[in-house]
């Protein structure tokens, strides 16, 4: 049984809460969008490209004429939180004693069964996939998702090649099945967004 | 003042001329408002929090140099508005090494990577060292699977930019990561001024006290599983303290995760912490939170608590 009940917002403070929150609003219903911060990402990029000496972040804005050509590609719409802006990591290496451009990694999640699977992928200056990488997985085949088996069947991939499951790819493991199709088409996709935002426009 | 000194640092972050090239800039925030029952009888609706971050990246040639962090946190209804953290950071090649100084989150234990300021269920440096956040310098990176950070600093904790007593705070974590566990090894030692809210400052009934702390922190990432636990010894002065938190998330859908938690901390006598709770993403960063934690031995004390609390990001 509840004694009293006490309600710590005062009528002045209420006014200012309500106005900061739809100040917040306001911002948010421009501003929202999924941003995947991939806060320490060092670690993988070394294991994926093993020479690099640096990184650099490269967003893109994502318009709408992008967004046709992108769906169009994946042959599904892209979420309202995919249609903001995209993050790439140029990898920098020495070359010849000069610092050069030897690749890019790219992120991206996709919705798992117990949540979002975080994946990245590196490619060289050719777009091919030197590596994959899981970042993030709470599934319950997590662990077969990150063998090197299942990853690895991902390397030398372009954007042209076909990603079908059980054919080009084959499962993580038998009970794998949505997962890997999760990863596979994940993959597929950053493929895509690479070559519509970065290759297309350089 | 706090606030105009932030408003200050956004817009110096916002239109400062590159440099080298400008890199991403994002903006997020969120709002963290609660309702809170405590031992059945006391019922508090609060805005526990509102808060607007800026993270902007610098980058030349070679790759992404520097990066400012900057946050201004209204708590409590806004009764407190402080910088939450606030910092430049200087990133070595790859990031193997970076120099941060400002005000930042202090490298011990398991928060050195999980902040559970806006989560129900938190970690125990409220009851254990009494501060979380400090002005100083840190130099923190990684060596093949190995991660170090060393901090320097005021040891005056959150929204105190001076030392009261020059005397100063060291605080260092070593750290393991395997393909799914973290481990590390942390060590503090220095006068710390406790937070005038914390559970430490009320056991101590003084504001500081010269602490020494060893612990052990581990993550094990299991599927839907997370599973963190932390073991702690130290002293207060000439009194000895220690004990630790375990706690654990699974998930149980994409968007349902169930969190528990237990705690013991012994200062004089021992506080023990019991907490049960469930976490629903109602819709892309909108989450709904219940959670009731029961705290008994040295106080006894139910909270249950219900949470809305919202986020957003936006890069530029």
């Amino acid at each position: 049984m509840l004694r009293h009940f006490r309600l710590i917002l005062n009528l002045p403070s209420s006014f200012k809460i309500l106005e900061i929150l739809i100040s917040l609003l306001l911002v948010s219903a421009i501003a929202y969008a999924d941003v995947c911060v991939w806060r320490d990402p060092e670690r993988t990029m070394q294991k994926i490209f093993p020479q690099a000496s640096d990184y650099k972040t490269i967003t893109v804005k994502i318009t709408p004429e992008h967004i046709k050509l992108i769906e169009k590609a994946i042959d599904t719409n892209l979420g309202e939180s995919e249609k903001g802006e995209f993050n790439f990591y140029d990898i920098m290496g020495i070359v010849n004693d000069k610092t050069e451009k030897i690749g890019t990694i790219i992120a991206l999640a996709g919705k798992g069964e117990y949540g979002v699977i975080e994946v990245v992928i590196g490619i060289d200056n050719k777009n091919k996939i030197v590596g994959a990488y899981i970042q993030r997985s709470r599934e319950r085949v997590t662990k077969e998702l990150q063998s090197s088996e299942f990853l690895s069947q991902f390397k030398n991939k372009t954007k042209d090649d076909s990603f079908e499951l059980g054919k080009d790819i084959k499962l993580a493991s038998s009970d794998a099945e949505a997962a890997s199709r999760v990863v596979s088409f994940v993959i597929k996709k950053m493929l895509i967004f690479y070559n519509e935002l970065r290759q297309n426009r350089e | 003042m706090i606030s105009k000194i932030f408003i200050g640092i956004i817009l110096y972050l916002t239109l400062l001329p590159s440099f080298a090239n400008a890199g991403s800039l994002q903006i997020s925030g969120g709002v963290d408002g609660r309702y809170v029952n405590t031992d059945g009888n006391e019922n508090d609706v609060v805005v526990e929090g509102l808060f607007l971050n800026i993270r902007k990246v610098f980058s030349d040639e070679k790759g992404d140099r520097l990066i400012a962090v900057g946050q201004l946190d209204m708590d409590n209804n806004f009764k407190d508005i402080r910088p939450y953290q606030t910092y430049l950071q200087y990133k070595g090649p790859l990031g193997k090494w970076n120099i941060k100084a400002g005000h930042y989150i202090l490298p011990f234990g398991l928060l050195s990577n999980y902040d559970t300021e806006r989560l129900i269920l938190k970690t125990i440096e409220d009851v254990n060292m009494g501060i979380k956040l400090d002005t100083g310098v840190e130099l923190l990176g990684f060596f093949k699977d190995f991660d170090y950070a060393v901090s320097l600093s005021q040891g005056a904790g959150r929204n105190r930019l001076t030392d009261v007593d020059n005397d100063k705070l060291l605080t260092a974590r070593l750290g393991w990561q395997g393909e799914d566990i973290n481990i590390g090894i942390s060590g503090l030692i220095g006068e710390v001024l406790t937070d005038k809210y914390s559970l430490m400052r009320q056991d101590l009934s003084q504001k500081s006290v010269y602490e020494k702390r060893i612990g052990l922190d581990i993550t094990k990432f299991a599927g839907p599983l997370i599973l963190m636990g932390e073991f702690l010894v130290g002293e207060d002065g000439k009194e000895t303290v220690g004990g630790g938190l375990l706690k654990t998330d699974y998930a149980l859908t994409p968007k349902l995760e169930l969190n528990l938690k237990y705690a013991h901390w012994q200062r004089s006598g021992g506080r023990n912490f019991i907490g049960a709770g469930f976490s629903y993403e109602l819709l892309k960063g909108l989450f709904l939170r219940i959670a009731d934690e029961y705290q008994f031995g040295k106080e006894n004390e139910n909270a249950a608590t219900f949470q809305t609390y919202f986020e957003f990001a936006k890069q530029f």
